[in-house]
């Protein structure tokens, strides 16, 4: 209640919500203060199960899980995603691509596959453009 | 010399001699055996032939002196005496009476004599033909004794003494000619027998030294098999057998090539499928914290104010934060290569992007000199653009990183044999030492600050592509890679993806 409260009163300047998905907290975190900064609200999930819990929570306009996560991975939360926010772009990233993981991911409804190291000037672009449409 | 010491020494000697000895020792037993006999019963013809004669003498000179004895004619009896002396070979004649008192001799001054030695003691006593040996003559003498009948009596005995010299003269000349023929047919026949020899030791030889060639691994080793009969077979089999051998220890050299080159791809296959494992894991440890590291310092850098002095040092972690994620990338195409995706690729593009990128690098000089001289008539050859890109990328980085400030990189093109062939030529320093047949092996490197693996990759793609790859290098000249590419696709595999 206090968590939508506080989500409400941001809601006026924010300029989309987005929930990053990586077992890695150094990625989360620091892409999340680059998005922060750049006035999205971000979500941040250690693991496929925790974003499941936030997406079932909260409307999001952009999702970028890793791919190789434990127990569950960001191929499966591409399934799981069109159950519970079909309309919701989602952005893979993976710090070892293959043609075949690149092919299932896009197969399975990504709109983007980028390897890491990630490169800010190149992604933040590519994300308002997702999130604003 | 013992019986067995004999024995060692026949087994030791060759056949050529032992073909002689068997040879000779027949000669010389048929000769043994015949010329004896031949010798015995020739004598024994001749002796009994003069004997006949002798006795037939004897007695017509007994019958021809029975009318001079009685008449007691002595003049006719010595005209008949000493016409029977004068043949030769007659050692005397003689008529004495059963005392031995001799009435006539061809000797005439031994008429009167009274004989006693043996011989005539017995012939005195002879009422029929006698023959006697005279034992004290030199060559073999016989004495002939015939009684001579007068009126039913026998008052007188006629003897001759022949001497059969002159037969067996003649005997023991027969007896040297057959000596002599026996002597010449042993020569020759050993003669002949060494050439008989010959003509089977020889091939034999060659079998000898055949076998022994064969042993000692000269396989291609042939007899002749001109000698005709049994050893031509022989030889033939010989010929035959070594053939086969020779076709088993080919085909044996084949598949234990084709073997230990398999164990080979499979080995190298087993290594890269490891390589690769190692890579994914590794890229996946280090890309993360890399990823969240640019992420960082991108952001520290946007709050700083363009003149800090930090932003040079978040360039530099900038910098080899990429490196970082470079070597991360070359670990993973070589351990992890993709298949080409073909498409029609115009050399001379790929070529000039890559020294267009190469020439705004920081790592290149600007003093060196590019000279591109690239054949307009070359058509497009089938390949993977980026990873030929990256083939360029390479071969060009490392030869502008070995020339250093100065210096000429040359690229050009051109067709030869339905193939594009590509050189890129620096002036730089050569490659040290005999590391020019390593330099495409994976992790070796002749420069600080690299993984060696760029040449490895630059291999890897250019076989994956159908093509050749080959260096020279020299300290006076500098390096020169040619890179050779087939006009057609080799593989069957789509042409695009």
């Amino acid at each position: 209640m206090l968590h939508a409260h506080a989500g409400s009163r941001a809601e006026a300047d924010v300029a989309g919500r987005i929930l990053i998905v990586d077992d890695e907290p150094g990625m989360t975190r620091s892409v999340g203060i680059l998005l922060r900064r750049e006035r999205y609200q971000v979500n941040e999930a250690a693991s496929v199960a925790a974003a499941v819990g936030l997406l079932k929570l909260e409307r999001h306009h952009l999702v970028i899980t890793d791919l190789m996560m434990e127990p569950l991975d960001g191929l499966d939360l591409l399934v799981l995603i069109r159950r519970y926010q079909p309309a919701c772009p989602v952005v893979v990233m993976t710090a070892f691509a293959t043609p075949e993981s690149h092919r299932e991911a896009l197969r399975l409804g990504a709109v983007d596959f980028v390897e890491k190291p990630l490169q800010p000037d190149r992604l933040l672009p590519r994300i308002r453009y997702l999130v604003n449409g | 010399m013992t019986i067995r010491g004999l024995a060692e020494w026949y087994r030791g000697l060759g056949l050529r001699a032992k073909f002689a000895l068997h040879i000779a020792g027949s000669i010389l037993l048929l000769f043994g055996l015949i010329v004896p006999a031949v010798v015995y019963l020739q004598t024994e013809a001749a002796l009994e032939q003069a004997r006949h004669r002798g006795l037939e003498l004897t007695k017509v000179f007994a019958h021809a002196s029975v009318h001079s004895l009685v008449a007691d004619d002595f003049l006719a009896m010595r005209h008949i005496v000493n016409s029977i002396a004068s043949d030769p070979g007659v050692l005397y004649v003689m008529i004495h009476d059963r005392q031995g008192r001799l009435l006539v001799h061809s000797d005439i001054r031994r008429v009167g004599e009274s004989l006693s030695d043996p011989v005539s003691a017995a012939a005195a006593r002879a009422d029929k033909p006698v023959i006697q040996d005279l034992p004290d003559a030199r060559a073999h003498a016989e004495d002939f004794t015939v009684p001579i009948y007068v009126m039913n009596e026998t008052p007188a005995v006629a003897r001759i003494g022949i001497s059969f010299a002159e037969e067996m003269a003649k005997i023991r000349e027969t007896r040297h000619v057959i000596l002599g023929v026996a002597i010449l047919a042993l020569a020759a026949g050993v003669g002949l027998a060494g050439l008989q020899a010959r003509s089977v030791t020889r091939p034999v030889g060659q079998l000898v030294e055949g076998a022994d060639a064969l042993s000692r691994g000269r396989l291609d080793h042939r007899i002749p098999e001109s000698m005709g009969g049994e050893l031509a077979q022989l030889a033939g089999a010989f010929n035959r057998m070594a053939g086969s051998v020779q076709a088993l220890i080919e085909r044996l050299k084949q598949s234990h090539d084709a073997l230990s080159a398999a164990q080979d791809e499979l080995v190298r296959q087993t290594r890269m499928a490891a390589i690769g494992q190692i890579a994914a894991a590794v890229a996946h440890e280090i890309r993360n914290p890399l990823s969240a590291l640019s992420t960082c310092v991108q952001l520290l850098r946007r709050d700083l104010p363009a003149d800090s002095e930090d932003v040079e040092l978040i360039q530099i972690i900038q910098t080899e934060a990429r490196r970082l994620n470079e070597i991360v990338s070359d670990f993973l195409t070589f351990g992890r290569p993709r298949p080409p995706r073909w498409e029609a690729v115009v050399l001379a593009d790929v070529i000039q992007e890559a020294v267009t990128l190469l020439q705004r690098d920081p790592r290149c000089s600007p003093a060196l000199a590019f000279d591109l001289s690239l054949d307009p008539t070359l058509p497009a050859v089938p390949a993977d653009r980026d990873q030929l890109h990256q083939v360029l990328w390479n071969l060009c980085l490392n030869a502008v990183q070995a020339m250093g400030p100065e210096g000429k990189l040359r690229v050009d093109t051109r067709w030869a044999d339905g193939r594009a062939v590509i050189r890129i030529e620096d002036t730089g320093p050569g490659i040290p030492g005999a590391s020019t047949s390593r330099i495409f092996d994976p992790f070796y490197t002749t420069k600080a600050g690299g993984i060696g693996l760029g040449l490895a990759i630059v291999r890897r793609i250019v076989e994956d592509h159908g093509g050749d790859i080959a260096v020279e290098s020299s300290q006076e000249k500098g390096t020169c890679f040619t890179l050779t590419l087939a006009l057609e696709q080799k593989q069957t595999s789509p042409g695009a993806s």
